[in-house]
């Protein structure tokens, strides 16, 4: 099984090369060889979840050697290890990947005419970087990964997106390359302090985690001000996620680059590109540095609010469907980050399977846009409208995305948003009742969308605009008085709905049966909350005035201060080892 | 090792200097045949090629002579066998960007001053004597000016070579001051025993007197890397010269630099250790040069239009980053955090070398005479037309901008590491703030980088095709440089082993033979 998960993550890549390699091939061939390797990939990864066991601590399929490393040497003189496995939070997030990538094949597979090769062979290049951040054990792989996502998707922006392509994929690469530089940083920091107080030199992510949770060095427990190290190190990790999420402030690439990438970039990023931001911050701020968390929580959820507010509103204010959307994607994004920083069980359970649900929702939202973009060449809810007359079948799939995302009952999103809010009642009441009006103006603005675009009497643009394969059946006698009786544009085709049934089903039966997801993904969570427990423990006995921190009274303003005394004494141990 | 004879050690010393030996013989006898033989240029490359060959054979064949360091000219320790090779191989692929860049004429002149430009950029990495490496990059400076004078096109051409003569020869001038001083303090050239003297004995070099030696040493040297203050010539100089100029200058020059500062200035000043004064100074000057060429480099860049003043700006900051490694290599001698500053250094050089070369070469190849590309809009719509050519200078301009899996990453995040891990004491946060610089400056250099990959592939083409010639030696440069750029991203583990092992024998002071053990010898 760890062979077959190093297959999966370069499969794509090997797809990928194929592609790249023949790029003068047609449309028509480049789409059945991309669609042939994603969904070989989804088997693989579907094999994978078959095979995890769910009640298992720490990752799978990992190559775990008996010291406790996994995976194989790299670097080898820095001791960074190839190591790749998952475990129940990955793995939900790895097969969400597969999934939505035949989704994204799938609203390509008209649209992309043009250099169609080199667009999939994007796609599939960006599904390696993205399978393999999700299954990295090892901070620099997980790194290497996480940027190199920049890079298929700059170009898939940049070529095949919107008039306003050229700006909002330089905005999308350099906005999200200066946070991750941030958050590089932080990770070597993080690396760096292990190795000064343990001596052990490990890049390992479970090694990391455990190590860093039981540093012998009692400033590491101090959060006092903003300058303890675990603050520090929080806010460079928490740089580059997040705008990643996007939070509140450092959201305004978004927007642009959702409304500007062509259809499967959308899904892609909306759907999983943004779910890294969260992962990276349960994988790095809440399981290393929790008591960064813990001393910034005010900061933490009050953006997290601001953010499904202002997504909200915004949202509201929207014309454009495609945009409304990308908004919508903001406002819920500040419910994950809410349910992660609660920094409970509760929810940072909604808030890991609200990682999932939104990629589902939102994946379908933006493949059912571009289904109608497609067609009509506009978005603008003014322009469109009763297309239930057009397709009742694509009606239905907007409508149950939206009621999913919308967090109605026995739909997927209220399995995620309401632990989400429980377990920030519990932590701070304040903030749970303002962002349960966020997720009443969530269900409004969802509506409203509904209300105008599928609803009513079937309003199409003039057909002037309509281009050549929106002509194909549309004879031109017709064009005219195509107003009110039946539409004349091509229906929903067979792939649009191969694309987005696997996604309905999901929406219904997360809602309705959530429990082998929450089972396979809690035994990646309760320790994670028990660590920070454990570390807020130890934050109390470090900051309470009979330590020997408190009473000298200089905490040390960072890790600049000296080796304590345990591991003075012990002779630096020799490069490259991992214990 | 026991103590040689006079006349062996001069033996020794030739016998460890073959590979450069044979380069001078060859490139003496083409400038000296040129005069009276009629070739066409290709013989005069496939010579020189042959010649760089037989080098880089030689370098193997004496990999493992050693002897008494402290009574050699030269050590052949594995710092001098690295570099050699990367100049050896970097050699060969310069040779393949400028075979078809000169006219007949000109061409054994032109290929001889390129081989003596490798010899002596190897003679400064294995010099072990203050006026043995300053002979060495003489022997780089003078064919330089040659090699700018050859190419003399127009007035903008002789002002960059005027331009970089006065300097170079100013430059020369501020570094024979500095190791006027440093023999000063301690009555020593020999580089080994500088660093063995500085080891052990408190107050050698005296800290004024040292101060002197750091900062005019650093002045001469950050002349060759175009460090802040000493880069005004950079852009100048790239613009008024051919491109194949302008790719030797942003390579050679820099990477001899830094080796040449590792062997004297890190290697003399570093064996103190963190406790006396001027290490600290030290650590402090470069970390100021390191942080303000970066920061100038990268934010000057972003207005820059023409394609080598933009590279020239680029070399600028990446001096910086290098920098970074050197600030680095001051602190940790050879025990040091997670990574040494020398190896993270010897590790971005060889990055620089592939993704800066590779750069100049695509330039090269598609800027013929009828269809000159010299701005970043002239690269426009490159892609839709020459998508291999287009392809290998986006990834050589993703790996500058240190986007991963390339080189230019894997360099970075070992520059940073070896930042970071070193900031221990009381300039920790200065360690600190470097490896932030570090970063931030990395942000706002990828988007000149970006803007160019943007020009390529996402704008149409304007004006007249593109006239490229591509030959197959230049072909091979590119792709050398592009793979190496993409290997040594994914499998970096061989190089930075090698650089490991360099980076320790920078600070390798071995007990002396004729000496009591170093217990008696520190008398204080």
């Amino acid at each position: 099984m760890a062979i077959l998960l190093i297959l999966t993550v370069f499969l794509p890549l090997i797809g990928a090369i194929v592609l790249m390699a023949s790029s003068k091939l047609d449309a028509r061939r480049a789409r059945a060889i991309a669609l042939g390797f994603v969904v070989a990939t989804l088997a693989l990864s579907l094999v994978l979840l078959s095979g995890f066991a769910p009640g298992k601590l720490g990752p799978q399929f990992g190559f775990e050697h008996g010291d406790g490393s996994f995976g194989f040497p790299w670097m080898g003189p820095l001791g960074v290890r190839f190591a790749l496995g998952i475990d129940g939070v990955s793995l939900w997030l790895f097969v969400l990947t597969s999934l939505l990538m035949i989704t994204a094949v799938f609203s390509s597979w008209e649209s992309i005419k043009d250099r169609a090769a080199t667009h999939y062979a994007l796609l599939l290049a960006l599904q390696t970087g993205l399978l393999g951040l999700f299954a990295s054990l090892d901070v620099v792989l997980f790194y290497i990964f996480f940027e190199f996502t920049l890079i298929p998707l700059f170009f898939l922006i940049g070529l095949y997106g919107g008039p306003e392509r050229r700006r909002a994929s330089v905005t999308f690469f350099l906005y999200t390359l200066a946070g991750s530089l941030l958050t590089l940083l932080g990770v070597i920091a993080l690396v760096g302090v292990h190795y000064q107080y343990t001596g052990i030199l490990t890049f390992s992510l479970p090694q990391l985690t455990s190590g860093l949770a039981t540093l012998p060095w009692d400033g590491w427990f101090s959060a006092t001000s903003w300058t303890s190290p675990q603050v520090l190190i929080f806010l460079l990790l928490f740089a580059g996620f997040a705008i990643k999420v996007p939070m509140f402030p450092f959201h305004t690439w978004l927007p642009l680059a959702h409304v500007e990438a062509p259809t499967a970039g959308s899904i892609l990023l909306a759907g999983v590109m943004l779910k890294v931001g969260g992962y990276g911050l349960f994988r790095f701020n809440l399981s290393m540095t929790p008591l960064g968390a813990e001393f910034l929580f005010p900061l933490l959820a009050g953006l997290s609010v601001i953010g499904i507010l202002y997504g909200a509103l915004a949202a509201l204010a929207q014309t454009d469907v495609k945009r409304l959307v990308a908004y919508s994607s903001v406002s819920h994004m500040g419910f994950i980050v809410l349910g992660l920083f609660s920094l409970n069980g509760t929810g940072m359970d909604g808030a890991v399977i609200q990682m999932l649900n939104h990629g589902v929702t939102t994946g379908a939202l933006f493949a059912c846009v571009g289904v109608v973009y497609e067609r009509y060449h506009t978005r603008e809810m003014a322009e469109i409208g009763g297309l239930w007359n057009w397709s009742p079948l694509w009606a239905f799939f907007i409508i149950l995305a939206s009621l999913g995302s919308a967090a109605v009952p026995l739909l997927n999103g209220f399995v995620g948003e309401f632990p989400i809010l429980l377990g920030m009642y519990r932590r701070s009441p304040v903030h749970a009742v303002l962002a349960a009006v966020g997720m009443v103006l969530g269900a409004y603005y969802l509506l409203w969308m509904l209300q105008r675009v599928v609803f009513g009497p079937l309003k199409e643009p003039n057909p002037h605009t309509h281009d050549a394969h929106a002509n194909e059946v549309a004879a031109d006698a017709h064009g005219n008085d195509a107003h009110g009786h039946g539409s004349t544009v091509r229906p929903i085709g067979w792939h649009e709905i191969a694309g987005l049934s696997p996604l309905m089903v999901l929406i219904v039966v997360i809602g309705v049966y959530p429990k082998p997801f929450f089972d396979r993904l809690r035994p990646a969570v309760t320790p994670v909350v028990a660590n920070i427990a454990a570390e807020q423990e130890r934050a109390k006995q470090v900051t309470s005035p009979s330590h020997p921190l408190m009473t000298k009274a200089a905490i040390p303003p960072s890790i600049r201060s000296a080796r304590p005394a345990s591991s003075a004494s012990t002779p630096p141990p020799p490069r490259g080892i991992s214990l | 090792m026991i103590a040689l004879t006079p006349f062996a050690s001069a033996v020794q010393t030739l016998r460890i200097l073959t590979p450069e030996l044979i380069l001078l013989a060859v490139a003496t006898a083409m400038m000296t045949a040129g005069a009276f033989v009629r070739l066409p240029r290709r013989a005069w490359s496939i010579l020189s090629a042959a010649t760089l060959g037989l080098g880089i054979v030689a370098l193997f064949l004496v990999r493992g002579e050693t002897y008494d360091p402290y009574a050699g000219l030269v050590v052949n320790d594995a710092l001098a066998f690295y570099s050699r090779l990367i100049f050896l191989l970097t050699g060969l692929i310069v040779l393949g960007m400028a075979h078809d860049q000169v006219d007949d004429a000109r061409a054994p002149e032109f290929f001889g001053a390129l081989l003596m430009i490798n010899a002596g950029a190897m003679l400064v990495c294995s010099a072990n004597e203050l006026v043995f490496l300053f002979v060495g990059l003489e022997l780089v400076s003078i064919p330089t000016y040659l090699l700018l004078y050859l190419a003399r096109r127009n007035a903008s051409t002789q002002e960059a070579a005027t331009k970089y003569f006065f300097l170079s020869i100013f430059s020369s001038a501020l570094l024979l001051f500095g190791m006027a001083y440093l023999y000063g303090t301690t009555g020593v050239s020999n580089l080994k025993a500088l660093a063995y003297l500085s080891k052990t004995m408190a107050n050698v070099p005296q800290l004024q007197l040292g101060l002197v030696a750091l900062v005019f040493l650093m002045a001469g040297l950050g002349f060759r890397i175009a460090a802040v203050p000493f880069h005004f010539y950079a852009p100048d100089v790239y613009q008024g010269s051919p491109a194949i100029l302008a790719a030797l200058l942003a390579w050679v020059p820099k990477g001899l630099g830094f080796v040449a500062i590792l062997r004297t200035v890190v290697a003399v000043i570093g064996a103190q250790g963190a406790e006396s004064a001027l290490n600290q100074k030290a650590v402090l000057l470069a970390a100021i040069l390191a942080a303000v060429t970066m920061t100038l480099g990268n934010t000057v860049a972003l207005a820059q239009n023409n394609l080598k003043r933009l590279l020239a700006y680029s070399s600028i900051a990446h001096a910086g980053y290098l920098m970074i490694g050197v600030a680095v290599a001051f602190r940790n001698g050879s025990s040091g955090g997670v990574t040494l500053g020398a190896e993270s250094l010897l590790y971005y050089l060889v990055a620089y070398a592939a993704m800066t070369l590779g750069a100049f070469a695509v330039i090269i190849a598609i800027n013929s005479g009828d269809r000159p590309v010299e701005t970043v809009d002239d690269m426009a719509g490159l892609a839709a037309t020459h998508r291999p050519l287009a392809l290998a200078m986006a990834v050589c301009l993703f790996s500058l901008a240190g986007i991963p899996p390339l080189a230019g990453f894997v360099g970075k995040f070992e520059l940073f590491t070896s930042a970071w891990s070193a900031s221990r004491g009381d300039d920790a946060s200065l360690f600190q703030c470097l490896a932030l610089i570090g970063a931030i400056n990395s942000a706002i250099g990828a988007y000149y980088y970006l803007r160019i990959v943007v020009v390529m592939f996402l704008r149409p083409a304007t004006g007249k095709p593109f006239s490229v010639r591509l030959t197959w030696p230049t072909g091979a440069a590119i792709t050398a440089c592009t793979l190496l750029t993409l290997v040594l991203g994914i499998f970096a583990s061989p190089i930075m082993e090698a650089a490991h092992e360099a980076a320790i024998a920078v600070s390798d002071t071995p007990a002396p033979l004729e000496l009591a053990p170093p217990k008696a010898v520190t008398v204080r």
